[in-house]
């Protein structure tokens, strides 16, 4: 009963784990972001990798428990607060939101096609074609 | 009389020294008021400034974030609204994203140097510092603001102090100058000796006022009681007086005052009678008793220099010539009266010898 127990704490620890949001860029990429670049990428302040490669982030679909999850670990806001941001930059044109995709396959698609691309993904979602660039504080 | 209880009274007095001392403190307390005013109006001018910086904080921190200009140029068009702010200038990371003044003209070194400056703290990012706001405030209408809040802290104050006064002086007038005039018109109409006394103005009973007429009516009666006396006293005294003088005008003895020299200062008809000389109240010229024609005339001497010596009562009969020549004789005894008064009193002891 015991190592049954405790058998079902390991896999959900695995599970929690395996779901958590990863930085993630194409696999040739040799960069390695910081918390503040992935922010201030993320967040239209920069659009430029630190290598000087122009960075194209993209986003999860709206309202999906991946996305509320990393912005709540990036920048500590929730949805509507990040929504309310790009709602004041919106009019001056001066910084766009991340490239909106339609579904997870989509974003892993869209990182793939471009050089800058880079989004964030389940960590269970990585695979060869991926690197992580960042990852998340717990 | 009006016109110089006017000028004169207490109730001219009390209000000019009350509006003297109200103009004092009031002229104390408005340059204090000034002073203060000066101070709290601009300590919230420099608040409204803090509440305005608060107000576009959020949206100040977007702009500065992704350094977009045009969002900084909204914030400072927004906070040049206000009338107090002259210029704003924000700036992310040392480079400036907008610089906007009212009327397009920097303001003077010497305004900047009143200027607000901020920081701008990243939204995403506790701590970290992206930039900064400067807001120069206007000090002209800074001023304006700042002189109509003394102007009507001043109007305020006034007017209080002048309804304080207005207060003591209505209060003083019907508290103490009306009933002290009453008590002053009584008084000059009173006469103590018929019985006249003051009357305690209403609601006075128990108060200082009340007190002093009532002290005054007492003092009426000791003094009406004290002239009853002295006049009870001067009538015995007078009649007393007769009573002496009729004893000493009609003894049958010679009854005389002499000074040291001998002059007779006062005699009684009896001695006037005896000497045959007019009454004292009709002689004219001095009566001196060693020029009377005495058989012995340095025996009468020395019986008053033996009195004045002695001191002690002295007496001796000695023998006087009439006018007609005829001779008698009187006894006469001296008894000292005072240092420089002898009394004198003689007897026709003629038959006896």
């Amino acid at each position: 009963m015991l190592r049954a127990l405790l058998a079902l704490l390991i896999l959900s620890a695995h599970l929690v784990v395996r779901a958590e949001p990863v930085v993630v860029m194409r696999a040739q990429t040799a960069e390695s972001l910081s918390h503040e670049a992935v922010t201030n990428i993320f967040m239209g302040r920069f659009r430029a990798l630190p290598s000087g490669t122009p960075a194209q982030p993209i986003d999860q679909p709206r309202d999906t428990p991946l996305r509320a999850q990393f912005y709540q670990r990036l920048v500590n806001k929730d949805q509507a607060a990040v929504n309310a941001y790009w709602s004041r930059l919106h009019f001056s044109g001066k910084a766009t939101p991340p490239l909106q995709a339609t579904s997870e396959d989509e974003v892993i698609r869209q990182v793939l096609r471009q050089p800058g691309g880079i989004a964030y993904v389940r960590r269970a979602q990585v695979d060869s074609r991926l690197r992580i660039v960042f990852e998340l504080p717990p | 009389m009006k016109t110089a209880f006017i000028r004169d009274g207490i109730l001219l007095r009390s209000i000019l020294v009350t509006i003297l001392a109200f103009c004092l403190v009031g002229v104390v307390t408005v340059a204090y008021t000034m002073q203060s005013a000066r101070a709290q109006a601009e300590a919230q001018s420099r608040e409204r400034i803090e509440q305005l910086l608060d107000t576009v904080q959020s949206t100040l921190r977007v702009a500065g974030f992704v350094k977009d200009r045009e969002l900084a140029r909204e914030v400072a068009q927004g906070l040049l609204s206000n009338p107090v702010v002259l210029r704003v200038t924000i700036s992310e990371s040392g480079n400036q994203l907008v610089d906007l003044a009212r009327g397009g003209q920097p303001p003077s070194g010497e305004i900047q140097a009143g200027s607000l400056v901020r920081d701008i703290h990243s939204p995403f990012v506790d701590g970290e510092i992206i930039g900064a706001i400067r807001l120069t405030p206007d000090p002209d209408v800074i001023e304006r603001q700042i002189r109509t809040e003394i102007v009507d802290r001043t109007w305020q104050l006034v007017w209080q102090l002048a309804l304080i006064a207005g207060v003591m002086v209505v209060t003083l007038l019907a508290f103490v100058i009306h009933p002290i005039t009453s008590i002053s018109r009584e008084l000059h109409r009173m006469k103590a000796a018929a019985g006249d006394r003051l009357r305690i103005p209403a609601g006075h009973s128990k108060t200082e006022i009340g007190r002093l007429v009532t002290d005054i009516n007492v003092l009426a009666d000791d003094l009406v009681r004290a002239i009853d006396e002295e006049h009870a006293l001067r009538l015995k005294q007078e009649l007393d007086e007769q009573k002496y003088h009729a004893i000493f005008d009609n003894a049958e003895s010679g009854i005389f005052l002499i000074e040291r020299n001998g002059r007779v200062a006062s005699w009684n008809p009896a001695l006037a009678r005896l000497l045959g000389i007019a009454r004292a109240n009709e002689f004219t010229g001095q009566l001196v008793l060693l020029d009377l024609p005495w058989s012995e005339p340095t025996a009468i001497g020395m019986l008053i220099e033996r009195v004045f010596v002695t001191g002690e009562a002295a007496e001796r009969d000695l023998m006087l010539q009439r006018p007609d020549r005829t001779h008698f004789w009187l006894n006469i005894v001296l008894s000292p009266v005072g240092d420089d008064l002898l009394q004198g009193v003689a007897h026709d002891v003629s038959a006896h010898k």
